[in-house]
């Protein structure tokens, strides 16, 4: 699913890696109850087959330290879905996973399993199995990128760099390292990343630095007259940014959760 | 080879169409045989600027269709030797345009033309991407004000990732800022924006600075381009502005406010 074979005709390169963002749906167990996760696993698809028909699985292990994870995956395949693999399990569980030819997801960070759990707690009837389809930025998404891009962009160049001025309607997201931009960034452009941000221009757009929650990230710009600026979820806007903060070479950064901006 | 010049802003109203008629104009009068292509299908102007409305015939989206061949639809300038228009359709949208129907019109262009001027219809919509795709160089057409501005930089991002050669990996479109309207007294009162404010915002070469002037809405409303008014300013600076275009060194003019002396008082009043 994730692998891609394309290249045919080059026989030096028959395949390639590549990371995917992709939505997988998460089984969460709620009641260490074996059988009525069958039943009600059952009476779940019975609602719509043909979209779970061979649906590929991941099981959460978190809540369940005790679960007999051969077992579920069985219960899994006999409802005609695919188990793929395990998250957030204890290493003996990750061991047990690989026997029985499950993936091991790596463990979620703090904030987002956070949220799941807490996504789960206020979605859920009180039900003893229930399906939790995942999208977007949550947790098995990004660990499936984080599982398998590391290859190419760390080892690679964590930082990007962008030589033409940014311009207005432009996204630039540098993910998993930091972004320098020599030129600038105009109003009505937005530049991302992971980490740190470098502006050798003037900023008159929007910054956002440390978006997957890098409190020590950073912002730097050489004229600062932007829309917003952001570093782990912390945000001021232009109105209030000080007037007197705008020239110069300036470095945005957060002090005990207060962004702070100061001269260089 | 022909070389493919859009004109092009983003914003409406700015001036491209008059630039589109001017700079063609000017190619022409130097030589270069020049064809100037209006590519603002449903809201065609430019055959009403160059003086040629009563003699469209077949247009822009016949020869795409292959309702008509070119030789049909391209109408002859009376004043210019060298200068050709092909006007747009005013009954049709922009849907009429096609990548391939486009790139065949042009193709056959480039085999008989030096230059193909391609006038862009304002947004960033369908007809304003055909009219930059295939170009080798932009004219980017600014008035002097905050939001012309920004919707060219809008258009200088769109030039740098959506056209032709930058989908093929080729040297990126050779981008030129052409600032219009401007008024050297309402910059020195802080009303517009200075040239090299907008040269610092947009980061281009700048082609020239074509001064407000009331002889532009003269030229439009006569159908004579504005660039044939060799005595205006607006006339003399496109002039220029085409010089520099073909690689001459032109000082820029028109950027101060005019000192007039006891004599200049007198007799220009």
């Amino acid at each position: 699913m994730v692998l891609k074979s394309k290249n045919k005709i080059q026989v030096e390169r028959a395949f390639e890696f590549k990371g995917r963002m992709l939505t997988l749906t998460v089984l969460n167990v709620i009641e260490n109850d074996l059988a009525a996760i069958d039943q009600q696993l059952g009476e779940k698809i019975a609602q719509a087959p043909e979209f779970f028909k061979n649906s590929p699985i991941v099981i959460d292990a978190n809540v369940f330290e005790s679960i007999d994870l051969k077992r579920v995956a069985n219960i899994i395949r006999d409802h005609q879905l695919v188990p793929v693999g395990i998250i957030g399990g204890n290493p003996k569980q990750e061991l047990l996973a690989a026997d029985i030819g499950l993936g091991v997801f790596p463990k979620i960070r703090a904030v987002s399993s956070d949220k799941s759990d807490r996504k789960t707690k206020n979605n859920k009837e009180p039900e003893t199995g229930s399906l939790n389809s995942v999208t977007g930025k949550q947790q098995t998404v990004e660990n499936t990128q984080e599982q398998l891009v590391p290859v190419v962009e760390i080892t690679k160049s964590p930082t990007m760099l962008i030589k033409q001025p940014v311009r207005s309607g432009q996204q630039i997201y540098a993910r998993g390292g930091d972004l320098v931009v020599m030129s600038s960034v105009g109003a009505g452009a937005e530049v991302l990343a992971d980490g740190h941000i470098h502006i050798y221009g003037s900023l008159r757009g929007r910054a956002l630095a440390g978006v997957q929650g890098d409190t020590q990230a950073r912002i730097f710009c050489n004229n600062l007259d932007a829309e917003l600026l952001s570093i782990a979820g912390q945000y001021k806007i232009s109105d209030d940014i000080p007037q007197d903060a705008k020239n110069g070479l300036v470095q945005i950064y957060l002090d005990n959760e207060q962004m702070k901006i100061q001269g260089l | 080879m022909a070389k493919i010049i859009v004109i092009t802003s983003g914003k409406g109203g700015v001036g491209k169409t008059t630039t589109s008629a001017a700079i063609s104009t000017g190619l022409a009068k130097r030589g270069y045989k020049t064809v100037v292509i209006d590519f603002d299908v449903g809201l065609r102007n430019l055959d009403l600027i160059m003086g040629c409305e009563r003699r469209v015939v077949y247009d822009f989206v016949n020869v795409i269709k292959e309702e008509a061949n070119l030789n049909q639809a391209l109408i002859k300038d009376k004043r210019v030797d060298n200068l050709y228009i092909l006007p747009a359709s005013q009954t049709r949208d922009k849907d009429a345009l096609d990548i391939e129907g486009v790139q065949r019109v042009i193709d056959d262009l480039a085999k008989d033309f030096a230059y193909i001027i391609c006038d862009s219809p304002a947004g960033i919509e369908k007809g304003a991407m055909m009219a930059m795709y295939f170009a080798d160089e932009a004219i980017v057409v600014t008035n002097p004000e905050v939001s012309s501005v920004r919707d060219s930089d809008r258009v200088l991002g769109i030039l740098a990732s959506k056209t032709k050669r930058a989908e093929e990996n080729q040297d990126p479109v050779k981008e030129s800022l052409l600032l219009t309207r401007y008024s050297p007294e309402r910059v020195e009162k802080g009303e517009m924006l200075s040239v090299e404010d907008v040269k610092d915002i947009l980061a281009i070469p700048l082609l020239g600075v074509i001064p407000e002037s009331e002889s532009v809405l003269q030229a439009s409303n006569s159908g004579q381009p504005v660039i044939l008014d060799e005595e205006s300013d607006a006339g003399k600076a496109y002039e220029d502005a085409v010089g520099r275009l073909l690689g001459d060194e032109v000082p820029h003019r028109f950027l101060e406010v005019e000192k007039k002396g006891f004599f200049g008082r007198l007799f220009r009043g």
